[in-house]
């Protein structure tokens, strides 16, 4: 046993810290500079783009294998470097969303965008985490964070009682998290990600370990909103500020998804914990049929844009669910999930920045009769919102299409009846989605509206749009060289 | 304010139900354990055992006081009896760090949670108030509790399933010194010294957090 904080690790780790210290420049400056209308978000923004820099040039100058930091507490690879960049660009966008809508809706800014950077860090400590004891730190962080933003519009009762329930319910998962945490250092005495992955490789079928497994797939499962623990995801999605829905569907769920599959492929990966009528993979099977089903069914009879987008968020997970299912039979087929995490992020973020867009002071405008006749008196903005709609139901030329047909595809690489058959039942899952995709089109374009919409005019807004808009195009028509990134992004490389 | 003034009856009609799922699930593991135990391998292991293990049975025994006191937490409607159960709970869950040698959490745990903690939930308790009480009629969610029954029963039985196939291991081995404030500090400060840094950020979160949200509520009095 040695000290172990190496200088040198922290190079490394420099994004991280940075975004952390960061975050509390940003506090410092709304404490002098005040509340409202300082655009505080973007000095997010400029932190974010200095520490997405730090991101790239680790990512070209990384060296194979993984460089393990601080006695193995965190993990620099290719795996963790990419999702970096995901929440990084996630955050920007909603930065950007953002300070144009908290002006509007008046909230306080400093501390919005603080503990948005801090959010950011949160996620990144939870996927380069080598140790189980790093990880929960990094979701707590994470969810702590995301609670409060949640809760955090002024004179809302509905934002307080979305940041309340997503707290109530994120406290349980963390209780079972860590209970199962206690497991499996209980049978190995270690919360090392490798140590424990050796050790409890020789010992198949031993019922605490198989318990512990369950209790931490469990938590992960109601990050993520997988179908028996999504309860809470339409009510708080619905009742936070839309930029911080948008942020959740985006950054939360591709952290989450992270951590899902660096748990499965890193830890659970051996053969007596996949397989068999005790291994996660035939559960997550059967959660992903229910997760997209459930929540495209349930999205069908929403007349609530924003609600109806939470819901499609859920079945959008059941699918990154076969993902997860395709990375257990194969950890070389990483890089479809990936895209896939990528071309929803952005997706839903530009389809989010809509319905920020749209609402005016203490009017939010998130139902359908709402949306009527937008396309008249703004053409861009609904061209925009239904190139998001097309890309999320999967049509292309949009980037929905390419994630899906890649995943797809790699989930037909198997050769085997369940797979052919979880394929099927998703390809049936997005030709129904399509029916409700189809709704806000519609409303935009074939309606007329009682009163032309007030939205929001700051340019920020506009910036957003057009950038996500540019990447669905991007992302669906030459998706060769994100998917080859994607490729690259491999645990442990 | 007179909290601790309101007489609870003893015969509570309405928690019955979530008491006994309560229950249910806190004995579903005590009840496979024992289950355990009947296993060929388990009952010769229990042979070549000494026949009175008294460190195992003061575990027993504060197990047992932890899951009393946490049931009798859950289904207090009086906020501050439930707080009251809640410190024998702590107190309960010290005598179990204790019993597995773990002698410094359990002294932290006593002073902690115990006392620091349960201060402040004493004080929000009586800051909030005697808050309009819920009527919960039995039938009330009935759906939704047969489903939560449903779904214990399934996993209990699996859970028992499991171990009647195979006991469970041993635990890891602690070593010499195990829980003492020298061999913690050293893990502390050591291993986990980046975590240890890290956690600084988490609490951070949580003060930046709390401010956000009560700072609303005053801001809405000045507006009103």
């Amino acid at each position: 046993m040695s000290f172990s904080l190496n200088p040198a690790d922290f190079v490394h780790l420099a994004p991280v810290l940075f975004l952390t210290v960061w975050a509390c420049l940003v506090l410092l400056a709304s404490a002098i500079g005040g509340g409202h209308g300082r655009h505080y978000g973007l000095l997010a923004i400029l932190g974010l783009i200095l520490s997405g820099l730090g991101v790239a040039l680790s990512w070209v100058q990384h060296v194979q294998p993984a460089t393990d930091l601080f006695a193995g507490m965190m993990v620099v690879d290719r795996f963790a470097l990419f999702l970096d960049m995901i929440f990084i660009i996630a955050g920007i966008l909603t930065a950007l969303v953002a300070d144009a809508y908290l002006e509007e809706h008046r909230f306080t800014e400093g501390e919005f965008f603080a503990l948005l950077l801090l959010s950011i860090s949160g996620m990144m400590m939870m996927v380069h985490a080598g140790d189980l004891v790093m990880f929960v730190i990094g979701l707590e962080t994470m969810s702590l964070a995301i609670y409060a933003l949640v809760a955090s519009w002024p004179g809302q009762r509905r934002s307080a009682e979305a940041g309340f329930k997503y707290f109530l319910m994120g406290a349980v998962a963390s209780a079972f998290l860590l209970y199962g945490i206690a497991l499996l250092y209980g049978v190995t005495g270690t919360t090392n990600l490798a140590k424990l992955a050796g050790v409890i490789n020789g010992k198949a079928g031993e019922p605490l370990v198989l318990v512990g497994m369950f209790m931490i797939l469990g938590a992960m499962g109601f990050k993520v909103a997988l179908v028996p623990f999504h309860m809470w995801t339409p009510d708080a999605y619905e009742g936070a500020p839309t930029p911080v829905t948008g942020f959740m569907a985006a950054a939360v769920k591709a952290a989450g998804f992270g951590a899902l599959l660096r748990l499965v492929a890193g830890l659970f990966s051996a053969d007596a914990w996949t397989f068999g009528s005790t291994g996660w993979i035939n559960i997550f099977w059967v959660l992903s049929v229910l997760t997209m089903t459930i929540g495209n069914i349930s999205a069908l009879r929403q007349n609530n844009v924003k609600r109806m987008l939470a819901y499609s968020s859920i079945a959008h997970a059941g699918y990154l669910l076969i993902g997860v299912v395709v990375v257990g039979l194969d950890p070389s087929q990483m890089g479809a999930v990936l895209f896939y995490v990528v071309a929803y992020a952005v997706t839903t973020l530009g389809a989010f920045a809509v319905v920020a867009w749209i609402g005016s002071r203490d009017v939010e405008r998130t139902t359908l009769e709402d949306w009527y006749g937008v396309a008249k008196h703004h053409p861009a903005v609904a061209l925009a919102m239904m190139l998001f709609l097309f890309s999320l139901g999967g049509l292309p030329p949009t980037a929905g299409f390419f994630a899906k047909f890649y995943l797809f595809k790699a989930a037909l690489s198997f050769d085997s009846p369940q797979m052919l058959t979880l394929v099927l039942i998703a390809i049936a899952n997005s030709v129904v989605s399509m029916y409700y995709y189809l709704r806000p089109i519609v409303a935009m374009y074939f309606r007329e509206g009682a009163s032309a919409p007030k939205p929001l005019t700051s340019f920020s807004v506009y910036w957003v749009l057009g950038i996500t808009s540019a990447l669905v195009l991007i992302l669906g028509m030459a998706p060769d060289a994100t998917l080859a990134w994607a490729a690259q992004a491999l645990m442990g490389g | 304010m007179d909290l601790l003034s309101q007489k609870t009856p003893l015969s509570q009609r309405r928690p019955f139900i979530s008491s006994l799922m309560a229950t249910i699930a806190l004995l579903v593991p005590w009840l496979a354990t024992s289950v355990a135990w009947a296993t060929p391998q388990a009952a010769a292991a229990a042979k070549t055992a000494p026949a009175f293990n008294g460190a195992l049975w003061t575990f027993y025994i504060f197990g047992a006081l932890t899951i009393a006191g946490a049931l009798l937490t859950i289904t207090r409607r009086n906020p501050v009896t439930a707080a009251l159960w809640l410190v024998f709970t702590l107190f309960a869950t010290a005598g179990v760090y204790l019993s597995l040698h773990a002698t410094f959490m359990a002294a932290i745990q006593v002073l902690v949670y115990a006392g620091a903690i349960m201060v402040l939930f004493m004080f929000v308790v009586m800051m909030v108030g005697n808050t309009e009480r819920q009527e919960f009629g039995i039938m009330r969610g009935l759906f939704s509790k047969v489903v939560a029954l449903g779904a214990i029963a399934l996993l209990g039985w699996r859970l028992i399933s499991l171990l009647m196939r195979q006991a469970p291991a041993k635990a890891a081995m602690v070593s010499d010194g195990y829980g003492s404030v020298h061999s913690m500090g050293g893990v502390l400060f050591r291993e986990y010294l980046f975590p240890f840094e890290a956690i600084s950020v988490l609490l951070l979160v949580a003060i930046v957090g709390a401010v956000v949200i009560s700072r609303r509520s005053t801001e809405e009095k000045e507006e009103v």
